[in-house]
């Protein structure tokens, strides 16, 4: 059973009993994901609370559940990858016994468990994470929506190793498996826009990203929403429509207002780009340096490297000494299992390569 | 281009017209948005029309063939002045240009109009392909014109035929807004963003307004109305209570303004976790909806409330489906904790049965402002119910239990070892993992003389009390010769020679790694796990147990005085083996069969002997 039809008929059996306790854990579950982005805190409270409620009532399946939301709130709402690995690691040890032979949210928190390692350390982790979406692809084939995931972080793993020819093949693939699922499709355009702005396709990335947003208005998810803003200001510049950037940056900045909200360090590592590819090195630096203050919190590991070894590079466009943060960078490799793959890049910056990496 | 073709006037070239399209999160505002032209038309028209008999009214039809959705009203319509200097100039407000010319003379009618932002119209063209406005000024000697635009930069502008006064809005309807040609989503459309405005709204030529016209708050009976409304519009029977707002004086420290505040709060019954509720509000302005589901507005410590508000002094956002979260938002918040504080002690004073129920119902919640609030404390201190050993207890029923001391464990009360230790002071121990409760405890404590307070776990040393090696060293040195790590202390209950205990996450290191042994996790992911594992770095010896000696218990300390080493070496291996096996899930299976052996092996000896 996948966990959709499980959900239907966990639903339609405690309807028919009447219990209220448990049907309004399950609304719980659904109700939280519509304010996860805008208010994580609460969120995380509030799951953590119906966990323990779902265990009390002795529905272990939809404690395991109850984990795998809080999984996502952890990467979507705090972007906190270092709670989201340990948390997806005790549940995943847990989701092994017998008891959820037939708990479809196990299948779910083990991928939650690679998505996180993905985000700590997607280079070094790579061949596991390959073994694990083969896996996945070999004994969970009817899981539509799991499946389509899988396909999704190949796609993105790809991008970052530079196979981006690849990585639009198989973000493309995934987008036939959304079926108007505004989640998904919110979710895949998002990749395929990033993947065609590392192709340099930036009208298609356009395209991609302008469904993407619509989206994430759609399904509340404004971080994403405003990411997609910022993607949409600098693509625009990169293409050299840079009226239409302007009216997109100011778009950005007025949604950045109505909605207060802090944005992805993601997205602030998109401003700083887009404040270089316009010549404001001072404010591309300024971005950089939140970017990295952001994902030194969040625990993604690879992302500090990425960001020190932009600062460095920044810095040193700017005329300006980058010893320290390339030293920084060097440091920041002692986490990460191939460090070679970032050293290339680091000795690029250090040889006075300015040009931005993709 | 022919004669009639001219060009839009935007204020802020390109980002306007980019922010409208992104403004709205659904199609359907396009409806509210013409509503409430419709209805600041008609409110002019009671202002500026000397005609006492005048009764404002809004028609709307649709016509699923000809794929249109029509809005009339018969208010002061535009005259080509107007029309050219406000309908098509985006970001122009008539209605705020009027409100800022009526504000001078006359507040209060001002304060019935509802545009602002001059973006309404725009958000006609998010359902339709093409919008004809046809409008006739009640001011004399202006001809009918009609209006028409397909969304470019294009309109056109022309007198045509009729003397009706008023406005009419034809949309012709984009296939993807096809769903507002259905009756009943128009009427549903309708009720949700304009039930309470005041002017009647008719569908079809139906013969009565689809919308109520008033808000339950203004109903003959407010109480009965209210009630109704929270059946009908949130589902929810029988609410505990209801606190009626109304304007509220807020100080703003130089100064003191008066809130104009309409609406109510309620307060639903008791939930699995009260947190679940979201403290949210639906939001008027002026009688039009805004939004629902606000969260901010109510304080932190309020999720267990819910209400609607009609408040004219927030501003909402340029989509209007939000509202701003500035200086009056801050005000109407304030105005709005002094009511639902105000209302709630009136409760708690005036009907004790009811805020029992309220206080038992929503706890968590109410725990942790109590913290926060000396006054509100006092009230509800000895009503909250918190989760025991021995199931809910208020804290008086508590107390009568223990001697005046509250004993209370951090950790989730469940496990074995916890729950053997609490009991063993022979009272039932308080679940404080929910992180309300300890502070309450700590400040329940501190208000009530004589009451004190005992943590049992973590480092308080209350469980485990440290006592002198000295007397017990036989003890402590054969265990330590032995590898096993050993502490003498003192804890309850003293029938119970020694305990094991482990550090935090050993118990998850030892299932991980069993696990892994017997391969009961898929391969791909037993790498992953392995190497989280790895990155724990625990060694074996740090994920070890301790053991206890209890120096309170009587065979402790027997063995402790006694001279026959060989005798004592057999006790002192059974008690080792025993307090492991307690211990349960921490035991791999070969060490689950040295504990037996070994155990039978003492007992062999001690019946040989």
């Amino acid at each position: 059973m996948d966990l959709l039809a499980w959900f239907e008929d966990y639903l339609q059996r405690v309807e028919r009993e009447g219990d209220q306790q448990r049907l309004q854990l399950f609304n719980t579950l659904r109700e939280t994901f519509s304010y996860a982005e805008q208010d994580p805190q609460r969120a995380l409270q509030v799951l953590q609370h119906s966990k323990q409620a779902a265990l009390d009532l002795g529905e272990d399946c939809l404690a395991l559940v109850f984990d795998t939301a809080l999984c996502e709130v952890y990467l979507m709402g705090l972007m906190d990858v270092r709670a989201m690995l340990a948390l997806a690691t005790h549940a995943t040890v847990e989701a092994r016994k017998a008891i959820y032979d037939h708990c479809p949210a196990r299948q779910y928190i083990y991928t939650r468990m690679v998505n996180a390692f993905f985000y700590t350390d997607p280079v070094g982790y790579a061949d596991e994470i390959l073994e694990t979406f083969a896996f996945v692809e070999r004994e969970y084939a009817q899981e539509r929506t799991l499946i389509q995931e899988v396909l999704l972080r190949r796609a993105l793993l790809n991008a970052i190793l530079g196979q981006l020819d690849t990585a639009r093949d198989q973000a493309l693939q995934a987008l036939a498996y959304t079926e108007n699922d505004p989640d998904l499709e919110r979710d895949t355009c998002l990749v395929i826009a990033d993947v065609m702005r590392r192709r340099g396709d930036y009208q298609e990335g356009l395209v991609y990203s302008q469904l993407c947003a619509d989206h994430a208005r759609a399904t509340q998810m404004y971080r994403t929403y405003l990411e997609q803003l910022a993607l949409q200001a600098l693509l625009y510049r990169l293409s050299g429509a840079e009226s239409e950037a302007q009216t997109q940056w100011g778009l950005f900045t007025v949604f950045v207002k109505l909605l207060q909200l802090d944005p992805y360090f993601t997205t602030l590592a998109i401003l700083s780009e887009y404040y270089e590819v316009g010549g404001e090195l001072d404010r591309a630096l300024d971005y950089n340096r939140q970017a990295l203050a952001q994902a030194e919190k969040s625990g993604c590991y690879y992302a500090i490297t990425e960001l020190w070894i932009d600062q460095a590079r920044l810095l040193g466009k700017a005329d300006m000494p980058n010893r320290e943060e390339l030293n920084a960078a060097r440091a920041s490799l002692a986490v990460l299992r191939k460090p070679a793959f970032y050293q290339v890049k680091i000795e690029r910056v250090e040889s006075g390569d300015y040009r931005r990496l993709i | 281009m022919n004669d009639t073709k001219r060009q839009f006037q935007i204020y802020l070239p390109g980002l306007l017209k980019v922010l409208a399209e992104s403004l709205y999160s659904t199609k359907k505002v396009a409806v509210r948005e013409l509503l409430q032209n419709a209805h600041d038309s008609c409110v002019r028209r009671s202002i500026e029309s000397k005609d006492k008999s005048y009764k404002p009214r809004v028609d709307v039809w649709i016509d699923p063939v000809k794929r249109t959705l029509t809005i009339q009203d018969n208010g002061s319509g535009l005259t080509a002045e107007e029309a050219e200097e406000y309908l098509s100039t985006i970001g122009r407000s008539y209605t705020r240009q009027l409100g800022e010319n009526l504000s001078v003379l006359s507040p209060e009618q001002a304060e019935k109009l509802i545009g602002q932002f001059g973006l309404g119209f725009l958000s006609a063209f998010l359902m339709a392909s093409e919008v004809t406005f046809t409008t006739k000024s009640m001011k004399d000697g202006n001809p009918m014109l009609q209006w028409r635009s397909s969304g470019d930069i294009h309109y056109d502008l022309v007198p045509v035929e009729g003397d009706r006064i008023g406005s009419t809005v034809e949309l012709q309807v984009k296939s993807a807004a096809s769903f507002i040609l259905n009756e009943q989503v128009l009427i549903e459309t309708i009720q949700q963003y304009a039930d309470f405005l005041p002017i009647p709204i008719y569908v079809r030529g139906h013969s009565f307004p689809v919308n109520t016209l008033n808000p339950p708050w203004e109903a003959i009976d407010p109480q009965i109305a209210i009630r109704e409304y929270v059946e009908r519009a949130f589902n929810i029977n029988q609410p505990l209570a209801i606190i009626p707002i109304e304007d509220q004086v807020v100080d703003l420290g130089h100064d003191q303004v008066t809130i104009p505040l309409k609406g109510f709060l309620f307060i639903p019954p008791s939930s699995v976790a009260s947190i679940h509720e979201y403290g949210d509000l639906s939001i008027y302005i002026r009688h039009m909806f805004i939004c629902e589901r606000q969260r901010n507005l109510l304080p932190s410590w309020a999720k267990f409330v819910r209400g609607v508000i009609d408040c004219p002094y927030l501003q909402p956002t340029a989509s209007r489906e939000e509202i701003q979260q500035d200086d009056n938002f801050l005000s109407v918040q304030q105005a709005l904790e002094q009511q639902l504080v105000k209302g709630l002690r009136k409760i708690a004073n005036e009907e004790p049965k009811v805020w029992k129920q309220i206080v038992r119902g929503h706890a968590d919640v109410l725990m942790g402002w109590a913290v926060q609030d000396n006054e509100f404390f006092s009230q509800v201190a000895d009503m909250m119910t918190f989760r025991t050993s021995r199931g809910q207890m208020s804290l008086p029923d508590y107390l009568k239990e223990t001697d005046h001391t509250l004993y209370y464990v951090t950790r989730e009360l469940g496990s074995l070892q916890e729950r053997v230790l609490g009991e063993g002071y022979g009272v039932p121990v308080i679940d404080a993992s929910w992180f309300a409760v300890t502070p309450f405890l700590k400040k329940y404590a501190s208000q009530h003389q004589g009451v004190e307070l005992v943590q049992l776990d973590g480092e308080s040393g209350h469980l485990l009390r440290q006592v002198a090696e000295e007397p017990f060293a036989k003890l402590l040195q054969y265990y330590r010769q032995r590898g096993v790590k050993c502490k003498i202390v003192m804890f309850k209950p003293d029938t119970m020679p020694a305990i094991v205990l482990y550090p935090k996450d050993a118990e998850f290191i030892v299932e991980t790694r069993q696990a892994l042994d017997a391969g009961e996790l898929p391969g791909p992911f037993a790498g992953l796990v392995s190497d989280y594992l790895n990155r724990m770095n625990k060694t074996a010896d740090e994920i070890e147990g301790t053991l206890y000696l209890n120096a309170e218990s009587e065979l402790i300390r027997y063995l402790a005085d006694l001279t026959d080493d060989t005798l004592r070496t057999s006790a002192l291996t059974l008690i080792y083996q025993i307090a492991r096996l307690f211990s349960g899930r921490m035991l791999d299976t070969d060490q689950v069969a040295d504990a037996f052996r070994e155990t039978a092996e003492v007992i062999q000896k001690l019946v040989i002997k």
